[in-house]
């Protein structure tokens, strides 16, 4: 579904990644673990090419989408959720939905209003406040949710987990199986081991921007030096 | 013993959110101490206002028995206390040499100065606090390409540069692997202990926090819940109710 | 009671106009982040094309169906320059378009004047609306109060289009976020090219409608270009009610200040301004900018280094040789190397204040025209020696820098720029009013040097030996402890003051130094020409100085001087053509499209592509 091949990203002088090969099949959940800095967000940022990628191809569903303008990534099927949600918060959260929606694609499920609604209940209640009178888990579900009405085939995630209370985690490990089961191919980064356990099929762990371990997650509990030497956990 | 730092009825509402509501707190001289709770407990916002950098709604900060309430940050660092930020601060247009000397240089406050060039001023001080943080082989590398591990110990050298009384440390560790989080808090603490440096910092990783802070306090939506020793505090049920119990665990969320 | 009401039906006319400018302009700095100087040129086209049409449509019908047609040709010209020109430059450092856009403006300047003529056209009356009515006794002309109504109609429909559209969402959505925008599939440069159009075909509405009031002349586009920036500064950036609001308020104030205090109307602007300025630093309604205004975007330049013993020695044989010229070169090439290096000197001033410290401003003139004039009224009125002019002239104009800077400084970014501008036309008006002790607009002649400096030869000297130490004393700087205090300040303001440093006073004082440098410049231009006139002051000279920083590069040590020694020689160049505006803006753009990292940018580019 995915495919990520060499990928080299410089920030000014520095090189933020260096070949990073990665692969995600159709239905399938991965968690991309590292910790702050080791690249996880550029990773994703790349993918999406927001960032120039100076080596290396992207490729979604076999069509190389190498060097094309964002929002041609996004009508092509991949869906960004930013880290920082990044949510309009001068739009309430209907207009925040309508700024996402994109013609239905085949093959994937087509979302609408009121589908997302019923997958997050919490932003039906809100559909008609700005989104700057969200709490922290509603904009996240939010962001999910705008994300989704471009009807992705596959679904980047940035550390949805990320500074929202344990209550909403659950929330969101319960959307995201949702999303899984209903077909949806999902890249997700973490910090957290047991987030990305609950959710995930396949577990990728990059540092200093290359992936350092990839497979299940029994090999990665297999290999304790993996987890002291490159990940936050 | 005389307090350095005096908290007393620290308040800040942004509208109707109580950010942080009657925080009151003493810090003895070379104390140190963690300051823990959930994220948007209000631990960025108290530390703002310890440095200046946001007025209180209400209440008083007092430094060596001083008021220091309505200073501006510029002038709180200069009767002694330092601060490293959550998102590391460091200054990307020059290179980990200049930066410290840059510091050096506002510390002896010759920052107006037309005199001379900068580059041939506060080299050895310094070099010397580059020694201290283990960063004196980088010292000629441009700042903007550190590795993320390397700006937090850039930035403690920025911060260390005043001769603080009273450091401030925000999430100092975060995003660092194990073994360099333990390598940087030795760093931190033994530094303290050699100058009688003060430290507060917060922190999410509770072996750093157990591992290091002589004491704990706990802010949970704006309010003060527990100060006391660590192990106390690892027992506290209301901690362990709003931040340590709840952290993420495997088996909750199989069961979600 | 009458004569009030009449007073305020008056200031809510002349403030449909303004409205309209003003929320194009504000409309389209929210998605683009591009602050359209070019924005006072559609205003102007609007007026010359609704003019022409006005011409050929016959009755009532023909004259409004014109004003709305001028509105769109100038939206679809507005799409045509953002499609061909500005498309090419979002990629740059953000506020480098600015160029693009001033380039705008001399080309439309110099096309305005082959079409329609210098002379100015005087705009016909509205059918059917000739008369007055009289409302309590009070003359109100007819047209007045169709613009009375027709104002909030247009701002009724924009609210719509913006509040109730897929368009709207999309605008006010990239407003906050535009890389998100895209991210989620939407096409921006459709949405950029939309917004400028809808932005200029509002402009071009704005001077179709003012026309039975005002007319066409060439000069408008700057004209309204002031009280643009002043209802944008006070309404807030990219809110709607606050441009109307603001366009009312300063209208309204316009109309009582000529019945009442007819000297002082420009000063009662500028002290509405401040006031809100000091009460809310954004605006009336606006939002705080949270984007890097400063021109400082993209990845940080590399630590700068005093340069080494070669360089210094190929600098010092330069200068050698310059400094020889009088030697060998005609009169002409002295006159033209001592204009060169004195517009250097200005131009490295600016650049040290926006390389160094991150600070953009829009009315650098005030400084260099203030030095200048406060040159020649020492010499005029208090008959001072050329010494004391020059030496008092930098002093006068780093204490108004001072005096600016403790107001502007107050606000940042976009809004700072804007009030640095606000202010050099405030002085520049006050220089116009005051005409027993300025001159006003005959400006002061026969400033001459003193005798020892007479000559073409030792007035170049003169200028070589103070231009060539003023701007070795800015490049000093930069490595100087100041130098490195500002790019902290500048790269991480909330890191530079836990540290200790005091970044408000920081910046006041390199303003001042900057204005003050700027102050030795226009002292020097007035002995070298003899004479002094308000255009010194004027927004177009900031803007020439703006121009040169960023097309010599604002990241680079040289980019200010290098910029004004080719800008300077290129306008010598082409300043002796017809259509000079036409030719220098079409170079503009060029070099915009080409180099957007400027002169010595690109130069380094290439250098260092050559050694690798």
């Amino acid at each position: 579904m995915l495919e990520a091949e060499g990928l080299d990203v410089f920030y000014g002088k520095a090189q933020v990644l260096s070949g990073l090969s990665l692969h995600v099949a159709r239905g399938e959940v991965v968690a991309l673990l590292g910790r702050n800095g080791a690249g996880k967000t550029t990773t994703l940022k790349a993918l999406m090419q927001m960032l120039p990628v100076a080596r290396g191809t992207v490729r979604l569903s076999g069509t190389e989408i190498t060097g094309a303008p964002p929002y041609r990534v996004a009508r092509a099927g991949l869906g960004y959720v930013p880290e920082e949600r990044r949510i309009f918060t001068q739009l309430t959260v209907r207009e925040n939905l309508e700024v996402g929606r994109q013609k239905p694609r085949e093959g994937v499920p087509a979302w609408t209003e009121e589908g997302l609604f019923a997958l997050f209940p919490n932003l039906a209640e809100r559909a008609d406040a700005p989104g700057r009178a969200l709490s922290g888990g509603e904009q996240q579900m939010l962001s999910i949710a705008r994300t989704l009405m471009g009807n992705p085939a596959c679904l980047l995630l940035d550390e949805p987990s990320e500074g929202i209370a344990p209550v909403i985690v659950a929330e969101m490990v319960r959307a995201i199986r949702r999303l899984k089961g209903e077909g949806l191919t999902i890249l997700l980064s973490e910090q957290t081991l047991p987030f990305a356990r609950a959710v995930a099929d396949r577990v990728a762990v990059i540092d200093h921007g290359r992936v350092v371990f990839e497979g299940t997650f029994d090999a990665l509990d297999a290999a304790p030096g993996i987890r002291a030497d490159h990940l936050a956990v | 013993m005389t307090a350095l730092l005096q908290v007393t009825h620290l308040a800040r509402h942004y509208g109707a959110l109580r950010a942080v509501e009657d925080v009151s707190f003493d810090l003895a001289p070379g104390e140190i101490r963690a300051l823990i709770g959930p994220n948007g407990a209000g631990k960025s916002t108290l530390f703002k206002m310890l440095m200046g950098e946001t007025r209180p709604t209400a209440g008083t900060v007092s430094f060596e028995g001083r008021r220091i309430t309505g200073l501006r940050p510029a002038q709180i660092c200069r009767r002694g206390v330092g601060r490293t930020f959550q998102i590391t601060g460091t200054w990307p247009s020059m290179t980990v040499l200049e930066n410290v000397q840059t510091a050096c240089l506002a510390a002896r406050r010759r920052t107006f100065s037309l005199m001379g060039y900068a580059r041939r001023q506060e080299v050895a001080p310094a070099r010397a606090l580059l020694g201290i943080v283990g960063m004196a082989e980088q010292a000629e590398r441009p700042a903007a390409v550190l590795a993320y591990g390397d700006l937090k110990r850039l930035e403690l050298a920025i911060a260390l540069a005043n001769d603080p009384k009273l450091l401030l440390m925000d999430e100092p560790t975060a995003g660092m692997a194990a073994t360099e989080r333990a390598d940087l808090m030795n760093t931190v603490t033994g530094i303290a202990r050699d100058r009688g440096m003060t430290i507060l910092f917060t922190e999410h990783d509770m072996d750093v926090v157990f591992a290091h802070a002589e004491s704990v306090m706990v802010l949970d939506r704006g309010r003060l819940i527990a100060h006391d020793t660590p192990d106390a505090v690892r027992a506290d049920p209301r901690v362990q109710a709003v931040y340590l119990g709840t952290g993420l665990d495997a088996a909750a969320l199989d069961d979600a | 009671m009458g004569f009030f009401l009449a007073q305020i039906l008056t200031g809510l006319a002349n403030a449909g106009a303004l409205f309209m400018v003003a929320s194009g302009l504000s409309l389209i700095f929210g998605v683009t982040r591009i602050v359209n100087f070019a924005h006072g040129s559609f205003y102007m086209l609007g007026a010359y094309i609704g003019y022409t049409l006005m011409q050929v449509l016959p009755g009532a019908v023909g004259f409004w169906g014109a004003m709305l047609l001028a509105g769109v040709a100038v939206g679809v010209i507005g799409a045509f320059v953002e499609m061909v020109i500005l498309r090419r430059v979002y990629a740059a450092p953000e506020l480098f378009q600015l160029v693009a856009t001033f380039g705008v403006i001399l080309i439309v300047q110099d096309l305005a004047l082959m079409i329609w003529g210098p002379e100015d056209l005087l705009g016909p009356r509205a059918p059917g609306l000739r008369g007055v009515v009289r409302i309590m006794g009070e003359p109100v002309p007819k047209y007045d109060l169709v613009l009375i109504g027709v104002t909030p109609l247009v701002a009724l429909g924009l609210w719509a289009l913006i509040t109730k559209t897929r368009f709207g969402i999309l605008v006010r959505a990239a407003t906050q976020d535009r890389e998100m925008v895209a991210a989620l599939g939407v096409n921006q440069r459709w949405l950029f090219t939309g917004t400028f159009g809808l932005g200029c075909a509002l402009a071009g509405l704005g001077g179709a409608l003012q026309l039975p009031q005002g007319g066409a002349d060439l000069l408008m586009d700057f004209t309204i270009l002031t009280s643009v920036f002043v209802v944008v500064v006070i309404g807030g950036m990219g809110s709607l009610p606050g441009a109307y609001l603001a366009a009312v308020l300063i209208s309204v104030l316009g109309v009582f200040g000529v019945a009442y205090l007819p000297q002082s109307t420009l000063a009662l602007t500028f002290v509405v301004m401040v006031a809100v300025l000091m009460w809310r630093p954004f605006g009336l309604l606006g939002r705080e900018e949270v984007a890097g205004e400063a021109g400082q975007v993209g990845p940080p330049e590399d630590p700068i280094r005093p340069a080494g013993w070669s360089v210094r020695a190929g600098v010092a044989l330069a200068l050698l040789a310059l400094g020889a010229l009088p030697l060998y070169g005609s009169d002409f090439a002295l006159v033209l190397a001592t204009d060169i290096l004195i517009f250097c000197l200005f131009a490295a001033s600016l650049h040290f204040l926006l390389g160094q410290a991150g600070l953009v401003s829009f009315g650098h003139a005030a400084f260099y025209g203030g030095g200048a004039y406060a040159a020649a009224l020492l010499v005029r009125h208090a008959g001072a020696p050329m010494e004391l002019a020059l030496l008092l002239a930098p002093l006068i104009a780093g204490l108004l820098a001072l005096a600016i800077g403790w107001v502007s400084l107050r606000a940042t970014g976009v809004y700072f720029a804007m009030l640095t501008l606000a202010f050099a036309q405030l002085l520049w008006s006050l220089v116009w009013q005051w005409a027993e002790f300025t001159g006003g607009s005959d400006g002061m002649v026969g400033i001459w040097p003193a005798d020892w400096a007479g000559g073409n030869a030792a007035f170049f000297w003169l200028a070589f030996v103070l231009c060539v130490a003023g701007i070795l004393v800015l490049r000093h700087a930069a490595h100087a402890p100041l130098g490195y205090a500002l790019r902290a300040a500048r790269d991480n303001p909330a890191r530079a003051a836990a540290s200790g440093l005091a970044v408000a006073r920081l910046q006041w004082v390199a303003f001042a130094f900057a204005g003050a440098m700027a102050g030795l410049a226009g002292g020097l231009f007035v002995f070298a020409k003899g004479s002094v006139f308000p255009n010194e002051l004027e927004i177009a000279r900031s803007f020439d100085a703006l121009i040169v920083v960023f097309l010599g590069g604002v990241k680079t040590l040289s980019g200010g001087w290098v910029g004004g020694a080719v800008f300077e020689a290129g306008t010598d160049w082409l300043t002796r053509f017809e259509y000079w505006r036409l030719a220098l803006g079409l170079t503009v753009l060029f070099i915009v499209t080409l180099a957007p990292q400027g002169i010595v940018g690109a130069a380094r580019r290439l250098w260092q592509r050559g050694r690798s």
